[in-house]
């Protein structure tokens, strides 16, 4: 099967932003952009210049101001929020601490958009949930508390989550930001494993640029001008990190290094 | 990814659901037993054997319509309360995803007590205590239940209206306080007899329902209990707060309603019988959470209900002092019984930044 692989998700000309007492807020100039089945894509960005609202967007839990996005060729305002989420999986910056919730109950609501009014997992539904919990490593937790798991811990199981619902499309908000550097490189790991080998998609945002280097397909770069995208090799050979460092005397250099070219006498 | 393959455990698999099963069993009992105990405990001691037989309806003496219309209408007003304000009140803390959240943080209550403070107090130059006693209580219940309609469908409105929730949470808490200050203004001008009814009134009472009444509580409790156990799976959603719950596939917006809409005919109506019983909805559900140490509706709902109506009785029977003929305002006991809980959960809870 070497076919071209699908196309999941198109950006068509989208403004993010938001909506405040009847104004529009536009954050950032027109996306257009797409992705891929089986691509991790990085989205790099300094701060404030809207990451994570245009990660919103695309998780459906926010309109774009203009413009269309789409999830599989068909339009996201024609989804319904049960449909969207079979399709779309979302992990925020907050990450669920809920007392009294075993992992096992946190993927079981992943399944949400499946289960009966009484939320009753039948038996393909614990499979998932189980297949889920596996997948992301955390079977010797799957009755654990949220509570007693480390940081790195409740990020595979909110990823178990994610995957339970069998969304082909998986964006995630920093989701190594509060790491330590182990857990930060089996996440890493983890969601790389997850496009190669159960060919989903993953787009999450990053400051690690290092990292997002290493392990990323593409990149998206969001400069104040616009989203510049290639893969990491590309953007490298075009300096396309440089205007990461605008305003500043740091370079980034080919060799990963980033350096000061401020003059001593300064 | 998904393999379908099966794992050990049934379906909906969760090892802890036997044990819960067993203390429900448990509490379940424990509920019948303090129920029977209501009935043989009161201002005027009777002996057992003339309570069985009234029971039974073989006695036709006073015993019987002790028993019959004064004791056994107030052991189920006390179940009902009970069931009914623990329910609201999981509801809420789950919403709200607050720990002191409870049935009356929509202002159900301080709608009521407005309701009731203009009748009582604003008109009590025009109606005389007699007259107003002829009306029997229906007056006081009805003017609860639209002050406490009134409010609650102005916040039903501005929920869903309102995107944040906490917004939702502390909008209720400023009504609730402009009201109180209402009241204060209405009691200051209001004459000692009406005061005192006012007063008493807010201490709340469980047992000055009459049959209808008691019917029409006995309904209106039943179908907020209903609509509550439709809300089970929302109520889960709720859980991961409300940007996962959209993203996990909730219509946030309509949920919210629909849970309000429970938590005020259930509240709502006890309110207008029974007045504020306060606590009872804040501590039962962080009770039922330390004992069967949950997060899932689906257990943690059917576990208030008993647990709700177990302490509900226990908080009747206390305050009717066995061995003495005194018997005290229950608002006081639920409070005394509650405040603690409630402490201790916090306390419990500090190494971990949040409850929910």
């Amino acid at each position: 099967m070497m076919s071209e692989p699908a196309e999941i998700l198109d950006l068509d000309l989208i403004k993010i932003g938001f909506i405040t007492g009847g104004k529009k807020v536009f954050l950032y100039p027109v996306i257009s952009s797409h992705a891929k089945t089986g691509e991790l894509i990085a989205i790099i960005g300094r701060n404030g210049i809207g990451k994570s609202t245009l990660l919103r967007t695309i998780a459906g839990l926010q309109s774009p101001l203009a413009g269309i996005v789409r999830i599989e060729g068909r339009n996201l305002d024609r989804y319904s929020r049960n449909q969207l989420a079979r399709k779309v999986g979302y992990i925020s910056t907050e990450v669920v601490k809920t007392g009294d919730m075993r992992v096992y109950d946190l993927v079981s609501l992943g399944r949400f958009p499946y289960t009966d009014w009484f939320g009753r997992l039948d038996s393909f539904s614990h499979s998932a949930v189980m297949d889920s919990i596996k997948l992301s490593g955390m079977s010797d937790f799957a009755q654990r508390y949220l509570t007693e798991l480390s940081d790195g811990e409740r990020q595979r199981a909110m990823i178990a989550m994610v995957l339970a619902r069998n969304a082909s499309l998986i964006i995630l908000d920093e989701p190594t930001a509060f790491l330590d550097i182990k857990s930060k490189y089996e996440i890493l790991q983890l969601l790389h494993d997850l496009v190669k080998q159960q060919n989903k998609t993953v787009i999450f945002s990053t400051h690690d640029l290092h990292s997002a280097i290493d392990h990323a397909d593409k990149i998206w770069l969001m400069l104040d001008r616009g989203i510049i995208e290639g893969t990491p090799e590309e953007l490298i050979l075009n300096n396309a990190f440089d205007e990461l460092f605008a305003d500043s005397p740091m370079k980034y250099k080919r060799s990963g290094k980033i350096k000061n070219y401020r003059q001593k006498s300064i | 990814m998904i393999s379908g393959r099966s794992y050990p455990g049934t379906s909906g698999f969760n090892p802890s659901l036997t044990r819960a099963w067993i203390y429900m069993g448990l509490i379940a009992g424990l509920t019948l037993c303090l129920f029977i105990l209501d009935l043989f405990l009161g201002s005027v001691s009777l002996k057992p054997g003339d309570v069985v037989n009234a029971i039974l309806g073989i006695s036709d003496n006073t015993t019987g319509i002790i028993v019959r219309q004064f004791r056994l209408p107030k052991a189920v007003t006390a179940l009902l309360v009970g069931i009914a304000l623990s329910v609201s009140g999981l509801q809420m803390q789950t919403l709200f995803r607050n720990p002191m959240a409870g049935p009356y943080v929509l202002g159900i209550s301080s709608g009521a007590s407005l309701g009731v403070a203009f009748v009582v107090l604003g008109f009590s130059s025009e109606i005389s205590p007699e007259s107003l006693s002829r009306l029997g209580n229906w007056m006081i219940v009805a003017a609860s239940w639209v002050g406490a309609g009134f409010v609650t469908i102005i916040m039903i409105y501005l929920s869903s209206r309102v995107k944040d929730i906490m917004t939702v949470l502390i909008i209720g808490i400023m009504i609730s306080g402009g009201i109180g200050s209402l009241v204060s203004i209405l009691q200051y001008f209001s004459n000692e007899t009406m005061l005192k009814t006012y007063v008493i009134w807010t201490m709340g009472s469980l047992g000055n329902l009459t049959t209808p009444q008691l019917t029409v509580m006995t309904v209106s409790v039943a179908a907020g209990i209903i609509l509550s156990f439709a809300t089970v799976k929302m109520l889960n959603a709720f859980l991961l707060g409300e940007t996962y719950a959209k993203s996990i596939g909730l219509n946030i917006r309509l949920s919210r309603v629909i849970i309000f809409a429970g938590t005020s005919i259930l509240a709502g109506s006890v309110t207008a019988f029974c007045g504020p019983v306060g606590f009872i909805g804040i501590a039962v559900p962080h009770i039922a959470r330390i004992i069967f140490r949950t997060s899932d509706h689906r257990i943690l709902l059917p576990s208030v209900v008993l647990t709700g109506g177990l302490v509900m009785l226990l908080s009747d029977i206390l305050s009717q002092l066995p061995g003495s003929d005194n018997v005290l305002p229950v608002n006081s006991i639920t409070s005394l019984i509650g405040i603690p809980v409630v402490i201790w959960v916090i306390l419990r809870k500090r190494k971990y930044s949040e409850i929910f």
